[in-house]
């Protein structure tokens, strides 16, 4: 695959060399004959992650060399090896070389190979010594007998951190695997699922209880949980008498259920209590990021012509007369500037390359495209494009699920490319870009494209066209948003596409953003996503309701109306509606939603603010409309709690905080009122 | 009744719009009927909303009912352990 894979290479890169020097100082600190088992897991850690990023990024050499001091360092931690100087002497050196191969690598430059091979094979010897060492050690008379039985089955206990799922992990699809191993048996303890209110979607509050019976070799359990091996404790025991070479006794009393054995991986206290000192003792969701000193020093420089200006400013105020009115202007003039410019470089601190969303695209579309047996290049394009840290976190879902569709709906196998005078590769084209203070990314494919004549079908079969009316193709295309025809199950194997497109839709929405559509049938499919630069700052319209204002966001209205007597009518089951451009547009009379007193009440005399959200669109009733401007986003849920159909709350000008309105939330209250 | 459509694509994506729709729903007071027939695919993540849900509506003696659970539903349930308590085993009907 050729993948412009520059910039996560480089925080792979990063990392490693990261990891080289916690192992080396775990190795230095580890003293010999010591089972310090928590400075062997740091060391192990590390050499593990090096093993899975370099594998990511085709560095064969290295995820072969990392793999063979990751499975010493295994032997250590299950107790099967004693950490002897040789064995930390000959770590050590590894170390050097796995560091001596990444910066080769990095360069592009060629290794030695003679020193990898000869270090390669003493930790090979040292692994052979291990293992005749534990043949000898499960050969001597034991009350047990040796490995010659494999266990019967398996217990697993499975406490997932909160974060688990973040990562893209899913304990559906590990014990859909698990299933296939054997007959499992699934207990599952809800007992830290909060309320419903409180629950943060994305946290994993449950923890499991696994018997799974059959044949299976510890290795394949491990490697079930390979992926979720950090984010979890897991603990795995034999059902059987039969202990294993894998799976040494712990001394028990013979006779107790004890007998069986106990394994490796169940992440220690002490461990935790690590992660937690290097985290920091703050929550889970208070992050940090990494900014770059160049950002860091901009920001000084400001302040420098901040205090520049202040002490401008104190001069000036000593004996101040009218003659000096210009230069005081001026003085203020430069204090907004400044104060404009610092703003939007600490704003830019916040901003982080959107490359870190895309680093999970290119070992997606690998593992993906070989399950599906399409071959797929994946491109990347303007992976440094920054944006906030928020909508990063927030665009990873929506983006995977459209590169999902792509590989899955729209590319087609090899084959029927061919048949179409195509390469036989497909092309997954991933890009971003600033423009005019918005951030797009674009998702490509040269797939199949959009079946416009079966989208047309269907979206007259729903009633959402009219029969006989011209369509463009870009009102025919925007039909897949549509919640009602994405959940048709025809949809996606006519048109290849519709999955929950709706809710993709949604989520870029929350962002402030928007969704649009391209595509060319047998040529491709170009969804391109507009989102704002940050989610700190809104362009809102100011309304006011009785004695409140509220802010509706202005990416939302599509215009305000003055009503006449007598357009609107009441509809039973659906309030009042207004015909409007040919549809009832339901309204909401804001000031009873909101209980605002002393607001307009005859609609003849307020207005109609007509807002659009999910497709749906709805006529908003204010008092007035006062002016646009640029407001700061705070909580609703962090300062107050929940409302439903707020977004969150600022404070105006004047001193008073003003609502932000929450349109498809609105939308919701509305629905469910009605 | 409240009527809740699931997506087919029960996705981590679709947990934080889904749960702001159960919060909603449960709010009208009215009885809940989730609609599982288009689901093709279940993260856990939904399914422990679910399982939040029916814990907050239980106290609250609001009746949920399933209609026409798909199978990937069932089976994300049934692979969770969770096929009970969210009152999707077979012969729990719908509750």
């Amino acid at each position: 695959m050729a993948i412009d894979i520059g910039q996560f290479v480089q925080t792979f890169f990063e990392e490693s060399l990261e990891g080289l020097d916690i192992m080396e100082a775990g190795l230095l600190a580890l003293p010999p004959g010591a089972v310090d088992m928590e400075q062997i897991n740091t060391i192990f850690r590390a050499v593990h992650s090096i093993k899975g990023g370099s594998g990511t990024f085709g560095f064969q050499d290295l995820t072969a060399f990392a793999h063979v001091m990751e499975t010493l360092l295994d032997r250590m931690r299950q107790g099967q090896m004693d950490v002897t100087s040789e064995a930390v002497n000959t770590l050590l050196e590894s170390v050097d070389c796995l560091r001596e191969m990444l910066v080769a690598a990095r360069a592009g430059a060629a290794v030695d190979n003679d020193r990898v091979e000869h270090l390669r094979e003493r930790l090979h010897l040292l692994l052979n010594q291990v293992n005749v060492a534990v043949s000898e050690h499960t050969a001597s008379p034991s009350p047990v007998s040796p490995t010659t039985t494999p266990p019967t089955g398996w217990r697993i206990n499975f406490q997932p951190h909160s974060d688990l799922m973040h990562n893209g992990n899913d304990p559906v699809r590990l014990f859909r695997e698990l299933s296939t191993l054997g007959e499992l048996t699934v207990r599952c303890d809800p007992r830290q699922l909060p309320h419903l209110a409180k629950l943060k979607p994305e946290d994993c509050y449950l923890s499991w209880e696994l018997e799974l019976q059959g044949t299976v070799s510890h290795e394949e359990l491990v490697e079930v949980f390979a992926w979720v091996e950090d984010d979890c404790d897991l603990r795995i025991e034999a059902l059987a008498k039969e202990p294993t070479a894998s799976n040494p006794v712990v001394a028990r009393t013979p006779g107790e259920e004890g007998q069986q054995g106990e394994l490796l991986l169940e992440r220690r206290k002490s461990e935790d209590r690590r992660q937690s000192d290097r985290r920091g003792p703050a929550p889970a969701d208070t992050a940090s990021i990494r900014v770059g000193i160049d950002k860091v020093d901009a920001v000084i420089n400001l302040v420098g012509e901040l205090v520049t200006t202040q002490s401008m400013l104190s001069v000036l105020g000593v004996d101040f007369d009218m003659s000096r009115l210009d230069k005081l202007h001026e003085a203020l003039d430069q204090l907004d500037r400044n104060t404009r410019d610092l703003q939007e470089h600490v704003m830019r601190i916040r901003m982080m390359p959107v490359s870190s969303v895309f680093s999970r695209f290119p070992r997606m579309v690998h593992d993906i495209s070989g399950k599906l047996g399409k071959q797929v290049e994946l491109r990347i394009n303007g992976e440094q494009t920054e944006l906030d840290k928020t909508v990063i976190e927030k665009i990873g879902d929506p983006l995977v699920h459209l590169v999902r569709n792509s590989l899955d709906h729209g590319l087609e196998p090899p084959a029927e490319r061919l048949e179409q005078g195509k390469p036989e590769t497909g092309a997954i084209m991933l890009n971003a870009y600033h423009k005019s203070g918005s951030i797009f990314i674009e998702v490509g494919d040269d797939g199949r494209g959009l079946n416009r004549d079966a989208l047309l079908r269907k979206g007259l079969d729903a009633g959402l066209l009219k029969p006989g009316e011209d369509y463009s193709d870009e009102q025919i295309h925007d039909l897949i948003f549509h919640p009602g025809l994405s959940t048709a199950a025809q949809i996606s194997d006519v048109s290849g596409r519709g999955v929950g497109m709706d809710v993709v839709r949604r989520n870029i929405q929350d962002l402030g953003g928007s969704i649009q559509i391209g595509s060319q049938r047998g040529q491709g499919t170009q969804i391109t996503i507009c989102l704002p630069l940050t989610l700190a700052i809104l362009d809102g319209q100011l309304v006011s309701i009785g004695q409140d204002c509220y802010i509706i966001p202005l990416l939302s209205i599509v215009e305000s109306v003055q009503l006449r007597a007598g357009s609107v009518n009441r509809v039973a089951g659906r309030g009042e509606v207004l015909r409007f451009r040919g549809q009832h547009l339901p309204i909401l009379r804001l000031y009873q939603m909101f209980g605002a007193e002393g607001a307009v009440t005859d609609l003849e005399k307020g207005l109609l603010v007509v807002v659009e959200a999910d497709g749906r669109q709805v006529g908003l009733f204010v008092d007035d409309l006062q002016g646009q401007q640029q407001v700061s986003i705070k909580s609703m849920e962090k300062n107050f709690r929940r409302v439903p159909g707020v977004s969150g709350a600022t404070i105006l000008g004047d001193g008073r905080v003003g609502l932000i309105l929450d349109i498809s939330g609105l939308i919701r209250v509305n629905n469910a009122v009605t | 009744m409240a009527i809740i459509e699931c997506q087919p694509d029960l996705d981590i994506a679709a947990a934080a719009t889904l749960h702001r729709q159960l919060l909603d729903a449960l709010q009208t007071q009215q009885p809940l009927e989730i609609d599982g027939r288009a689901v093709r695919k279940i993260h856990t993540a939904v399914l422990q909303l679910f399982l939040s849900l029916m814990n907050e509506a239980k106290a609250r003696a609001v009746p949920v009912h399933w209609r026409n659970p798909s199978p990937a539903l069932l089976e994300g349930a049934r692979l969770l352990g969770l096929a009970e308590p969210l009152g999707l085993e077979p012969d729990a009907g719908s509750r």
